[in-house]
């Protein structure tokens, strides 16, 4: 039951990383635009390392997660 | 193009204006909020997240807890922890100030629930003024940017501008030339 659980858990996790990423990234790209005074422009190339380490970190978290439920789950 | 930027939706061939932007309608300057705004949520997380951690951790060697029931809250604590940060992020970026020669416009959206945009032409301002008024406002390079229209009630007030001294020289320079373009009967 509660392996059900996790496993759903992290797959929703996974699915919400993905989901708002695309969303957000839908408008922010929408919005590159040319600016003559870059020195204020902020945050616009930042927000893809944001995007990297968000789907990174949640995919290999996922991938842990469900990889060492299953090797406990075998080794027991 | 790669994956990432595909999926991302970056597309190289588009045209590098805003959606709603005129023809003749120059951007000179967007920027998002100061990062000093972020800092009583990140705040909140750290004393949250190390609270939690704590009573995992205290929970398990009272308990005398297997390893797997110990992993299995700490990766969903883990992930919990990464997805208030990072949505909380995009939720930063996705708050815009843009000041073209035309006008200004803020962009206030979140990634799923809010969608708000207003424009305030440069014709119909009236005056505007800057505050930094305190330690960390110096010390950051930020403030508070006033907007004042031609008639009393209009009035915006931006919080936490990055930069507001160089913002409020722009806006000057980008309002006189507006208003001369007026004069001269040439304003779009």
């Amino acid at each position: 039951m509660w392996t059900a659980v996790f496993i759903v858990f992290h797959l929703l996790s996974l699915a919400f990383c993905l989901v708002s990423t695309r969303m957000t990234f839908h408008y922010i790209s929408k919005h590159q635009i040319q600016a003559k005074d870059r020195y204020l422009l902020f945050g616009f190339l930042r927000t893809r390392y944001l995007a990297l380490f968000y789907v990174v970190s949640i995919s290999l978290l996922t991938m842990l997660s469900i990889g060492s439920l299953v090797y406990f789950s075998f080794s027991s | 193009m790669n994956f990432w930027e595909s999926f991302l939706g970056f597309d190289p061939n588009r045209e590098t204006v805003f959606p709603g932007q005129q023809p003749d309608e120059e951007v000179a300057l967007m920027t998002v909020f100061h990062w000093i705004t972020l800092i009583p949520y990140f705040l909140i997380i750290l004393m949250g997240s190390l609270g939690t951690g704590f009573l995992v951790w205290i929970g398990s060697a009272m308990a005398n807890l297997s390893p797997k029931p110990i992993l299995l809250c700490f990766s969903v604590i883990l992930s919990l922890l990464i997805h208030l940060l990072c949505f909380r992020l995009y939720n930063f970026f996705l708050k815009v100030i843009i000041i073209t020669n035309v006008r200004i416009i803020h962009i206030s959206h979140t990634v799923f629930l809010r969608r708000e945009r207003e424009a305030m032409a440069m014709n119909h301002i009236q005056e505007f003024r800057y505050l930094q008024r305190g330690l960390f406002p110096r010390l950051f390079h930020y403030g508070s940017l006033l907007i004042f229209g031609a008639s009393t009630d209009v009035e915006y007030i931006f919080h936490h501008v990055p930069h507001v001294n160089r913002l409020h020289h722009l806006l000057g320079e980008i309002h006189q030339q507006a208003m001369k373009n007026i004069r001269n009967g040439t304003q779009l």
